[in-house]
């Protein structure tokens, strides 16, 4: 009842092909894994993934979490790395649920328009297991998902929201595999479309007698298909979680923590505590998989998608008065009032222990630090090019008040003299006015984000760095048709700015004769290229430079941090990619670095 | 002594080289109306050129310059035996200094030019040495 489609192309037949793909009907559902196994081109790499492969057959029935442990503890997992997408598309509810960790991407094609899904930490077997995190998503009729390993053009999939309707998934297939396929690596596609009708009309109706665990209240009592609920608590009910994603639950041991840090958040005495676990406990015997909590100061009121025999232990635990079945609510009263800290909140929306969350918050901590000390850097980058951009119009400034004085005394001063004096000097220092502008427009994240041009981008970046590019004699040219992209011009900016000053300083350590810059777009690729003749990086560190920390420059000169925070902004903030490789003609060579645009949103 | 503190480059041939033409020109007429004749040039290679074919007594060259940049303008005045002041003007911070004074520079100015003191540079530079 689902659609799915998949593809493996190894890049040699040598190492085998690290990438793979798995779909598998279950009673429950769709199960789809797509893998790719750290090491490219390394002879154990194939043998890997065809273990995965094996195991991930013979266990399908197992629970998601299971599934993941057992396939964690195959030999070789944790030495290579394995990055891993592991969902399955619910046939009971309109729900995927999935893990996805490492260099995997996942999409949503919807309302022509691609979204990414959460992807977290690294590789299978690399990062710790207790931060690999569950989700659940809610997954409507139509609505295309698109996951591919690293051997595809992540930029690719942008482009294909328009076509995901028009196109049928096998044709949509094979136009990514056309257009994204890096033909130097394993590439792995698998590209799934929920069924067209409810989930639940396509089952065959079933006698009301004979309820099932796995039913829905709904779908026993009418043909109507079964959603989750949309409608809200009103006020004064607030959420508990700060998360917006659902707290999803799917095994006993996360049910208990849930309840643990429920119990720590609401105040409810032991009956209603006691009352609370079973059920919740119960629930996700019975298929329940999310969870949303909210709550005022007298009641808890908790909204799941519950069977039909959910409800009736719901109605016995909590009373009738407690079950609202139209938007899924169950009603607790509080033992007393309560007040919510924000950690405990945090740690409720992402079903974290005390520990966990600890981690959580540190790397949060470590995060913000990281983007400081970028942004300081960035900041003393830019200070250095104001003083460039400032000296020029300055030296003017000062022989102009020079020039005024050695007029007066020569033969003193007319008023059309001291009228021009005064024009010119205010032309000048409305450029320099304007150059700060510019510098603080530079930084403002404040800016909402909005459609904006990307020539005109370069064109303000070339401008700030005009000083800069002409005291180091570096030629800097731009070509090719615009675009618009959708976020912050400033990021942009940031981004480019970055690029630029890492070219300079190559062209300085590599004393480059004729250092030149050139900027090119596409349109219809939605790229921004940006190629120096500054010599090039160490193919060997080439895949490294856009970790933290790391830096190519000679000591106290670069902060690692600058190509860094430039990916972090183009994915986080851009949509986009940024990836560099070499370049070599003639007796020249220098880095490309591609920026890539996911589709702009056609609206507004 | 009054004319002279008025005019203190009287007699001198001065050749300045910047291509920000405004403010070449305004240095020409401040260092001219201290008495120098000032010839001006848009790059280095002009500079070259004037330098070459009419007697100077001091240069005042920009760095940064296209054609031939004020670096090169100096290596090459120095390696054909020009043995008069050269005033290196810049843009660029001040660590650049030595790499300048290096090219053979003897002054190493940078903007914003305080006219004052270039003056007193030239006549210290030229008038001590005469």
């Amino acid at each position: 009842m689902h659609e799915v489609h998949s593809q493996v192309q190894p890049f040699n037949t040598k190492s085998g092909c690290g990438d793979f793909v798995v779909t598998l009907d279950r009673d429950d559902g769709l199960l789809i894994s797509l893998g790719d196994v750290a090491g490219h081109g390394e002879p154990d790499v194939g043998g890997l993934a065809r273990k995965l492969v094996a195991y991930l057959k013979e266990h399908s029935a197992e629970p998601l979490p299971t599934l993941l442990e057992g396939l964690r503890s195959i030999p070789g997992v944790s030495e290579r790395g394995v990055s891993l997408f592991l969902g399955l598309l619910d046939n009971q509810l309109p729900l995927l649920h999935y893990y996805l960790l490492g260099d995997i991407r996942a999409y949503r094609l919807k309302d022509g328009d691609a979204s990414t899904l959460v992807s977290h930490e690294g590789p299978l077997g690399i990062s710790p297991p207790e931060l690999t995190r569950f989700h659940s998503l809610k997954a409507h009729p139509l609505e295309t998902f698109i996951i591919h390993s690293d051997g595809i053009a992540s930029a690719t999939v942008s482009l294909l929201p328009s076509k995901a309707l028009a196109l049928k998934p096998a044709e949509l297939l094979q136009e990514i595999l056309k257009l994204g396929r890096n033909s130097a690596d394993d590439a792995a596609c698998v590209l799934f479309r929920c069924s067209s009708g409810s989930h639940s009309l396509q089952r065959p109706p079933r006698a009301t007698s004979t309820v099932k665990p796995s039913e829905t209240l709904k779908a026993s009592s009418a043909a109507e298909p079964v959603q989750l609920p949309s409608t809200r608590p009103s006020l004064p009910f607030h959420k508990l979680s700060d998360h917006e994603k659902l707290a999803s639950i799917t095994s006993a041991p996360e049910a208990r923590l849930f309840c643990t840090l429920l119990f720590e958040v609401v105040e409810l005495d032991n009956y209603q505590q006691a009352r609370l676990e079973s059920y919740l406990l119960e629930a996700l015997h019975q298929g329940c998989r999310s969870i949303e909590t909210f709550a005022d100061n007298l009641r808890l009121q908790l909204q799941l998608p519950y069977s039909a025999q959910t409800a009736r232990l719901g109605e016995s635990l909590f009373g009738r008065e407690a079950i609202n079945t139209s938007a899924h609510l169950i009603t607790v009263t509080l033992a007393t009032s309560t007040q919510l800290d924000s950690p405990t909140r945090v740690r409720l929306g992402h079903l974290m222990s005390e520990q966990n969350y600890t981690q959580y918050a540190d790397r949060r901590r470590r995060d913000e630090l990281l983007a400081q000390q970028a942004k300081l850097a960035a900041m003393g980058e830019m200070i250095g090019a104001i003083a460039h951009q400032w000296r020029q119009p300055l030296n003017e400034l000062g022989l102009r008040v020079q020039q005024l004085q050695l007029h007066q005394h020569k033969a003193g001063l007319n008023t059309d003299e001291v009228d021009q004096y005064a024009a010119d000097s205010l032309q000048l220092i409305t450029h320099m006015a304007d150059t700060i502008d510019d510098f603080r427009d530079f930084f403002s994240n404040k800016q909402e984000s909005k459609t904006f041009d990307v020539a005109q981008v370069i064109q303000d970046v070339h401008r700030l760095q005009s000083a800069q590019l002409k005291n180091n004699s570096i030629e800097f040219r731009s070509s090719g048709e615009s675009f618009e992209v959708r976020g912050h011009a400033s990021y942009l900016k940031q981004v480019l700015f970055n690029l630029i000053s890492n070219s300079k300083d190559a062209f300085k350590e590599r004393g480059t004769v004729v250092p030149r810059i050139e900027l090119s777009l596409d349109p219809s690729t939605r790229t921004l290229t940006l190629k120096d003749n500054g010599g090039g990086v160490e193919e060997d560190f080439l895949h490294r430079i856009y970790e933290p920390y790391y830096t190519m420059k000679p000591h106290g000169k670069g902060t690692g941090l600058g190509l860094y925070m430039s990916r972090m902004l183009m994915i986080d903030h851009l949509h986009g990619t940024i990836n560099s490789s070499n370049w070599h003609t003639g007796n020249e060579s220098g880095l490309i670095t591609e920026l890539k645009f996911s589709a702009a949103k056609e609206s507004s | 002594m009054d004319e002279q503190a008025e005019q203190p480059l009287r007699g001198l041939n001065l050749v300045c080289a910047d291509d920000e033409t405004t403010a070449l020109t305004i240095l020409a007429e401040i260092l001219n109306s201290a008495g120098a004749t000032v010839r001006t040039a848009k790059d280095g290679l002009q500079a070259l050129e004037i330098i070459r074919t009419h007697p100077t007594d001091a240069v005042i060259a920009d760095i940064q310059m296209p054609v031939m940049d004020g670096t090169a303008l100096i290596k090459t005045l120095r390696a054909e035996g020009f043995d008069r002041p050269i005033l290196a003007v810049t843009g660029a911070s001040k660590h650049d200094a030595e790499s300048i004074l290096a090219s053979g520079a003897d002054h190493y100015i940078s903007k914003p030019v305080i006219t004052t003191e270039l003056i007193h540079t030239l006549v210290t530079d030229l008038r001590g040495t005469k």
